[in-house]
């Protein structure tokens, strides 16, 4: 134990100074103090290199299309479509190659993405609505036979992806929607899409066990 | 075959104030405390584990996962082994699902320490301590089976087994929401200590000291340790000088002993105490006085059943039920920013704690520590066991001046304090 003279407080330490105040202690007797606590190797947050060599690129290739189209201007904002390409290669390596994220869930984030992209292909290139007739259903409906697979490969954790298949039904049926606005022309896409759609749905009512209604019920709690 | 009822995956709701804290957490801001107890010999791990393990059993609200349904989070039983490790980070930091086996609390130890790291959202000081005060009898009974008597041995090591009710909506009226009328209080700016770092100072102080004191002031313990914080704010940092902006010292309240509850899960809630410095010349006398009539005028049954009808009002809300997840986390993140501004510090005494007599001889001390937070750098968590009483600061400032201050204070009214600390600012030095 020791005493310091500033504070007037006994201190146990093994340092020659006050914690509070940094005055020399005076020792007022010799036993040894173990510590109460570890030393700590402070764990710098590690420097992501790779990371930040993608960041810098992204944000330099982006800078430079933009003002290589602007100065090369003619009718066609093509920046656009390589800015998209930017933004969904970061979903790809934010989200799709991370090893702790759902898979039904990553099928679900991708076919938005996808979506997206290629919706803002057919704007910038002079609509003609290839994207939302054709990509859009195509994509919705593989999607949904992805997830049928793996949950047919992978029975027991089908309750896991329960949440994200229906959220990927739900996604075959806005063709339905799109149709109806007269946005999409093409009656077939939009017919297997949303009977895709209707199949797993029914087959998900007749064929899932308590687990996976036990999921859905905890999922959607309100 | 096992029991049916253990194999089912289980989950319940987060209780009412456990929402908060999944959407506010983060590696700045991790909202995990700890509870540690020292006891008289060092902690061998493997016993520490087998403790833990019995301890698990007792505990459902502990051994669970955090999950994301579309409009709340819940818990979902976690069937992952836990991992007991010795100390290797400073106190209270972000407890990482991901690496955790996601289990949200965490058992340390360091050589005759235990300690018992816990996210917020699964439970508060109260049932911390509940938990560790059965982890701690468990571990003695193991480590001492040779010694102890039958008594001791067949002593229940808790009082009550996993209660996970949620005690705010079996306790709250029916009332209209309104708002909460936030305003701002006084925030104390100095230079911080960079990165991860924390600092931790504890006082230990004669408990039966300390109460003649109080009784002598007329006043409880958490009431003059309160007043002494704001005083050593207005003192140290205002310079004794008028301020437009309050002092405000939250004080977490056990709603337990009030509504008579005996859950496991989170049953709070925070009032605050402090004054708006308008002259140059309060005395401390003054403020004690200030503080312990707020005490008074606040902490009445009725006023707390009010603040959880409030608050439970909210969640009951059809509207805010049935918007989805992530927009609600946007929108109580955004009342939490606002309101984190209203207090200037915290101090949260869990009380005295009681082990069986047979126990007592293997305890030497509990302590709290808090996490801090950016609007409040420093916090102060009490705790009392046997004679002594100890007053943890945790801080992010690079001098301590409010500790400082509060300990000499202490000093100086004839209380002797003996001060330890994690050697952060010696190592400036």
């Amino acid at each position: 134990m020791k005493i310091c003279k500033n504070c007037k407080v006994k201190v146990i330490s093994n340092n020659k100074g006050c914690p509070l105040c940094k005055t020399v202690l005076t020792p007022s007797d010799e036993k040894v103090i173990e510590d109460i606590y570890p030393i700590i190797k402070t764990n710098f947050k590690k420097y992501n290199m790779l990371t930040r060599i993608f960041l810098f690129l992204s944000i330099l290739g982006a800078i430079v299309t933009i003002i290589i189209n602007y100065a090369t201007y003619n009718g066609l904002l093509w920046s656009v479509i390589s800015i998209a390409f930017i933004l969904y290669f970061w979903s790809i390596i934010s989200h799709a190659i991370k090893h702790n994220i759902n898979i039904a869930y990553k099928f679900l984030v991708q076919t938005i993405c996808i979506s997206l992209l290629t919706i803002i292909i057919d704007y910038i290139m002079g609509y003609t609505g290839w994207a939302v007739n054709y990509v859009v259903p195509e994509l919705i409906i593989t999607a949904n036979i992805a997830v049928l697979i793996l949950i047919i490969v992978n029975r027991m954790n089908w309750y896991n992806y329960v949440l994200y298949q229906m959220a990927i039904v739900i996604l075959g049926f806005i063709p339905l929607i799109l149709f109806f606005l007269g946005i999409i022309h093409e009656p077939w896409s939009t017919t297997i899409s949303v009977v895709v759609s209707l199949m797993i749905l029914c087959g998900t009512m007749i064929f899932s066990d308590k687990n996976v209604k036990n999921e859905l019920k905890r999922r959607l709690h309100f | 075959m096992n029991n049916k009822f253990n194999n089912e995956t289980r989950w319940y709701k987060l209780d009412n104030t456990a929402n908060i804290f999944p959407v506010i957490s983060n590696k700045r801001l991790s909202s995990v405390f700890r509870i540690s107890v020292t006891l008289k010999q060092e902690i061998v791990q493997n016993i520490l584990e087998e403790a833990l393990e019995e301890t698990l059993t007792c505990f459902e609200n502990f051994r669970v996962k955090l999950k994301r349904g579309l409009f709340w989070y819940y818990f979902e039983t976690n069937k992952k082994p836990f991992l007991v490790e010795q100390e290797q980070d400073y106190p209270c930091t972000f407890i990482d699902p991901i690496i955790n086996n996601q289990f949200l609390f965490k058992v340390t130890y360091f050589k005759r320490r235990i300690n018992l790291e816990v996210f917020h959202a699964i439970t508060d000081g109260g049932g911390a301590i509940n938990f560790l005060k059965s982890l701690t009898f468990n571990y003695i009974k193991l480590a001492n089976k040779n010694e102890l008597s039958d008594e001791a041995l067949n002593t229940p090591s808790v009082e009550v087994f996993s209660d996970v009710e949620d005690s705010y909506i079996k306790n709250h009226k029916k009332v209209h929401a309104k708002s909460l009328g936030i305003k701002k209080a006084y925030r104390i700016i100095d230079k911080k200590i960079p990165l991860s770092i924390i600092s931790t100072i504890h006082g230990y102080i004669n408990t039966t000291d300390l109460l003649k004191l109080c009784r002598k002031k007329n006043v409880t313990i958490t009431q003059y340790l309160s007043s002494i914080m704001i005083w050593c704010i207005y003192k140290e940092y205002l310079n004794g000088q008028p301020n437009k902006y309050p002092i405000n010292i939250s004080i977490p309240v056990d709603l337990r002993r009030f509504f008579g509850s005996t859950t496991s899960t989170n049953f709070f809630s925070i009032f605050s105490v402090g004054f708006i410095p308008k002259n140059d010349d309060y005395t401390f006398d003054e403020i004690l006085e200030i503080t312990s009539n707020q005490f008074k005028e606040q902490l009445t049954k009725e006023n707390l059943s009010k603040k959880i009808s409030l608050n439970v009002s909210f969640e009951k809300n059809i509207f805010i039920r049935f918007i989805p997840l992530f927009i609600k986390n946007i929108i109580l993140k955004i009342i939490y920013d606002k309101s984190a501004k209203s207090s200037t510090s915290v101090l949260s005494n869990l009380g005295k704690i009681d082990v069986p007599s047979e126990f007592e001889k293997y305890i030497d001390n509990f302590s709290l520590l808090l996490d801090i937070t950016e609007s409040e750098p420093v916090k102060c968590g009490v705790c009392s066991y046997g004679s002594k009483l100890v007053c943890s600061f945790t801080s992010k400032f690079e001098t301590p001046y409010l500790e400082r201050a509060f300990f000499r204070f202490l000093q100086s009214e004839g209380i002797d304090v003996i001060i330890e600390s994690n050697g952060v600012y010696n190592e400036n030095m």
